[in-house]
Order: structure tokens, then C-alpha cells, then sequence
């Protein structure tokens, strides 16, 4: 089904919109959540949690690209997942490398998670990607946005881990500059 | 800020910044399809023409090289060209990191269903020209919403009814069936519960082990070894186990096929197997009657994300080739 046609189901508060965004973008979702949280039935949750929170959303809003909205929404509930269930612990698995790597960005002192922040970090994360080359860019997406394994990477781009592992720590030093020029870090 | 608001900072970032992802990562597919066909195996036939004139019955020795479906060796251009030297935002330079200027898409594309002249190689051969070639005419078709893709071709990258015609044109040709559905097993008790498990000895213990099986029986399995000892190591596997009679369209891509060791090897289970390893890669070639069977293993790196290879030492790779099992389930 058209991506118009289910948004359509959502604004006449159809349930069958769920059903439809489960089956063109089911798997979509469960692959971004995955890549996150260890746990199969946690992505499965997150999963949900996507429909619901789309439900929700929908209308007043009518996302322009179906697919990223749906992408951004599980990768918000499986971070949180993840967080929420490795509170006070050590997590292990894909995310808790994608944070240790991330460390080196960042000064590491919790700030207030602001409306104001999240805008600063976004609008400096989107200029800081729109100038890297579109090879980094996208080796940085898929790992930091995806969450795909450096081999999955290399796989993709058909560069060799060696190459996506040097593109990364090259990019994470760019950003980590990038945020303390910018007051983020 | 902390790692955790910086990751979650990345779901904020433009669409149209993901969508060239996808368009990054879909070109990667296009081109590694693309360009010219490798077509005479001279070598190959001139071995096959010895052995004729000879008339004696001499083992066939396995190679990478008759796996090869397209070759994009004369067309490569260096990923590194433009990043001889590296200035940071902050004014500071870095001089590069010993690695070896690397071609960014991969110089060949290797079979996984069979070796050439087999009725699996040569359909795939026809797809990836075909593809190629459907891409370059139609390069909107990729990323539109219009075609709903019939329910048993949900496993080919068809993005239009033209394309599933040339599926059914290339198994009528070559005598192939379909894929059928497939199931997504998530954990090793799945495996285990639809005989997959199998494929590794008993005496093995993956870890994160999954899988796809498909409606025909074929299926690939992904999961990770620990070894000790010798090789203290951790590795990740995929192996995918396709019928000979299947049509399937996955294919492996590699760069600097010469920086691979190979020989044959026979496997516990009596089998020939292909096996070639680098510093970075192990692949395992096994065919049996009725499937072929490609296992790629990559490194895990350790806690600090680092890779210190793969040991230069066939016995690594026959040790890691003897955890698996290579008997047909065909008939299971």
C-alpha cells in the first residue's frame, strides 16, 4: 500500500493503519531496533511502542517520508529501552559500543536534557554531516544512526573494516571539535 | 553532554540525510552489478581441455577465481584519493594511518551459489547484468512506492513487474525454483527448533546465533565462535546453505582476491572444500549434492574495538571450518 494510502488509514483513525505500516515497515523498525537492543523481545517492544506513538502523532502530523519517521521513532523507544533496562549497570552489546565510542565526543557531564539542546544538537549534528564527504557521512550514519556493526558497514560500502574503522575515529574527532567549538560538548 | 544525548541526538537529523544513505548504500549495490562481465576463464578451460586430451581422472582444485561473476578490476578507483593528509576543524593535522589506499567498491563479485558453469552461477551472472542494466534505464525504480512486490518474490530486489518476469525468464532458463518465504529465526532455541542448528557440530557452542530459512530449505545462519588455546579468537559467521536449485541472488563482493591465501581442504565430513583466508576475511567453500555452501567469517573486535587480525596460519581457518557440519539436509 501507498505510504498516502496508510497515512490516509491514520488520519480516518483506521486501526487498519497499523496493520498496514506492520507490514511494509515491520521488519524496517524491527531491524533498526535490533541493532540496538540485544534482546529480540525488547525490539518487538519498541517495535510497539513506534505504532503507538505514530498513532499518536498522527494526525496532527503528516510526515513527508513515512519510512524516517517510523525509523526515528524506534530508534528513540529502543534507546530509552536500552537505557531504561541497563539503568545503573553496565549494558553490553552493540549500543554500549556505540557509547564508548561516542565518549570521546562528548565532555561526559549529564546536562539538562532541554527542548533548547535537543534543537542546538540537532541543527549542529545536521550541519556537521551536510559537510563531511558523502562517503563518511554515510559509513557515520550507518553506524551511529543504525547502529550497524562495522562489519555490516564494510559489507555495505564495500570499503574494508580497517577503512570504515579509520573513517570512524577521523569523524568522531571532527565532531568532537565540531561540539566544543559550538559549546555542545 | 553524555555519550547517550548525543546518540539520541542523531534521530533528529534530517530524513533527506538518511535517504542519501540509502541511495549511498543502493549505489554501492548498483555499481558492485555494474560494468563488464569477466567472461573467459581461460585458465579454467585450458585446465578442462588438458584434462580432456589427457583422458585421466585428476582432482579438480578449487579456486576463488571460478567463483568470480563480474569483474571490476580495470575500473577501480582508490576510496583515499582525495585524504592524503587530514586537517581537523580545530586547525590540528594528523598524518594518515599506515592502511592501504582501498578501492571503494569491491573489485569482484563472487558467486555463493555455485561455481561457474553451474546452472546457479549462471543465472545469478544474468541477473547482475540484467540488474545492471534495468537500473541504468529506470534509476527512479529504486525508490518508489508504486510496485508491491508479489508475495513469492519478496526475497529478490524486484522493483517492478518487469523485474519479476526476468525471475521467472532466468529459473525457467536455468531450471531453478523460487525461494519461497522466508522465516527470520531470532535465537539459538529457533535454530535448534527447525534443525538448523545441525550445521554445527556437537561440540560447538555459538553464541548470538540466528537465521533465515527459507520455504525451499535453504537458509543462512549468522552467529559467533569463541576459540581458546592456539587461537584465542571470536569470531562472526554467516553461512549460507542454498540449494543447487534455488535462485538466489545474494552475492559476496571482495577487493585484492591475491591477498588471499586458498587450498582445498577436506572437511570432517569427507567434503572439498574451498577455503582461502587474508588478515581480515575467512571463506569456506563446501559443495555437497544438493546444496552449496559459503561460510564468511570476519573478526570480532575486543572490548576496545580493536582488530589484531587473523593469524597467518591455514590450521586457523581448517579449525574453524571443522566446527561445521556439511552433510546435505536436502532431504530433511
Amino acid at each position: 500500500m501507498d505510504d498516502n494510502e496508510i497515512l490516509d488509514l491514520y488520519f480516518a483513525r483506521s486501526e487498519q493503519a497499523i496493520v498496514e505500516t506492520d507490514q511494509k515497515y515491520g521488519s524496517y523498525c524491527f531491524h533498526i531496533a535490533s541493532h540496538i537492543l540485544s534482546n529480540p523481545s525488547d525490539a518487538e517492544e519498541s517495535v510497539n511502542d513506534t505504532y503507538y506513538s505514530a498513532w499518536k502523532l498522527i494526525p496532527p502530523r503528516r510526515p513527508q517520508r513515512f519510512s524516517t519517521f517510523l525509523g526515528k521513532l524506534t530508534r528513540n523507544h529502543s534507546i530509552d529501552r536500552w537505557r531504561k533496562n541497563t539503568a545503573g549497570k553496565r549494558g553490553n552489546g552493540q549500543t554500549q559500543l556505540l557509547l564508548d565510542e561516542l565518549e570521546e565526543c562528548v565532555a561526559g557531564s549529564e546536562s539538562p536534557e532541554t527542548d533548547l539542546m535537543r534543537k542546538e544538537l540537532a541543527s549542529a549534528l545536521n550541519r556537521f554531516l551536510r559537510r563531511l564527504p558523502e562517503k563518511d557521512r554515510t559509513v557515520f550514519l550507518l553506524r551511529y544512526y543504525y547502529a550497524n556493526s562495522q562489519m555490516e558497514i564494510a559489507q555495505k560500502t564495500g570499503l574494508s573494516s580497517n577503512q570504515v574503522k579509520y573513517i570512524l575515529q577521523r569523524t568522531r574527532k571532527n565532531l568532537a571539535a565540531t561540539l566544543q567549538k559550538e559549546g555542545l560538548q | 553532554m553524555t555519550s547517550i544525548q548525543l546518540l539520541k541526538g542523531f534521530s533528529e537529523i534530517d530524513s533527506e540525510l538518511l535517504v542519501s544513505v540509502e541511495q549511498q548504500t543502493g549505489k554501492q549495490k548498483e555499481m558492485k552489478s555494474h560494468r563488464g562481465i569477466h567472461r573467459p576463464f581461460l585458465l579454467a578451460a585450458l585446465i578442462a581441455l588438458l584434462l580432456m586430451l589427457v583422458g585421466c581422472a585428476v582432482i579438480y582444485v578449487l579456486s576463488l577465481e571460478q567463483l568470480v561473476v563480474v569483474d571490476h578490476t580495470d575500473e577501480m578507483v582508490s576510496a583515499f584519493e582525495d585524504d592524503k593528509s587530514e586537517s581537523f576543524l580545530d586547525g590540528s593535522t594528523e598524518t594518515l594511518p599506515e592502511i592501504t589506499p582501498g578501492p571503494f567498491v569491491a573489485e569482484k563479485v563472487l558467486s555463493i551459489q555455485g561455481y561457474e558453469g553451474s546452472p546457479a552461477y549462471n543465472a545469478l551472472q544474468e541477473w547482475l547484468t540484467y540488474v545492471t542494466d534495468y537500473i541504468i534505464r529506470n534509476p527512479e525504480v529504486r525508490f518508489s512506492d508504486d510496485f508491491q512486490r508479489p508475495e513469492a518474490y519478496t526475497n529478490y530486489p524486484c522493483y517492478s513487474q518487469e523485474m519479476v518476469d526476468k525471475v521467472d525468464e532466468i529459473c525457467s532458463k536455468y531450471g531453478l525454483h523460487l525461494l519461497g518465504k522466508s522465516l527470520f529465526i531470532i535465537d539459538a532455541e529457533g535454530m535448534e527448533a527447525n534443525g538448523l542448528s545441525d550445521v554445527l557440530s556437537e561440540e560447538v557452542a555459538p553464541r548470538c546465533f540466528y537465521g533465515h530459512l527459507y520455504q525451499d530449505g535453504s537458509f543462512v545462519a549468522s552467529g559467533e565462535l569463541e576459540f581458546s588455546g592456539d587461537y584465542e579468537k571470536i569470531v562472526q559467521f554467516q553461512m549460507h546453505n542454498i540449494k543447487k536449485d534455488a535462485f538466489y541472488t545474494v552475492h559476496l563482493g571482495l577487493n585484492n582476491i591475491s591477498n588471499y591465501v586458498q587450498w582445498n581442504y577436506s572437511t570432517l565430513d569427507g567434503y572439498n572444500a574451498l577455503l582461502a583466508l587474508n588478515d581480515q576475511t575467512g571463506l569456506i567453500f563446501v559443495e555437497n549434492g544438493g546444496r552449496f555452501i559459503s561460510i564468511i567469517i570476519d573478526e570480532v573486535p575486543d572490548s576496545n574495538m580493536v582488530f589484531t587480525g587473523f593469524p597467518n596460519d591455514k590450521r586457523f581457518l581448517e579449525m574453524v571450518c571443522d566446527c561445521f557440519v556439511f552433510s546435505d539436509l536436502s532431504n530433511e
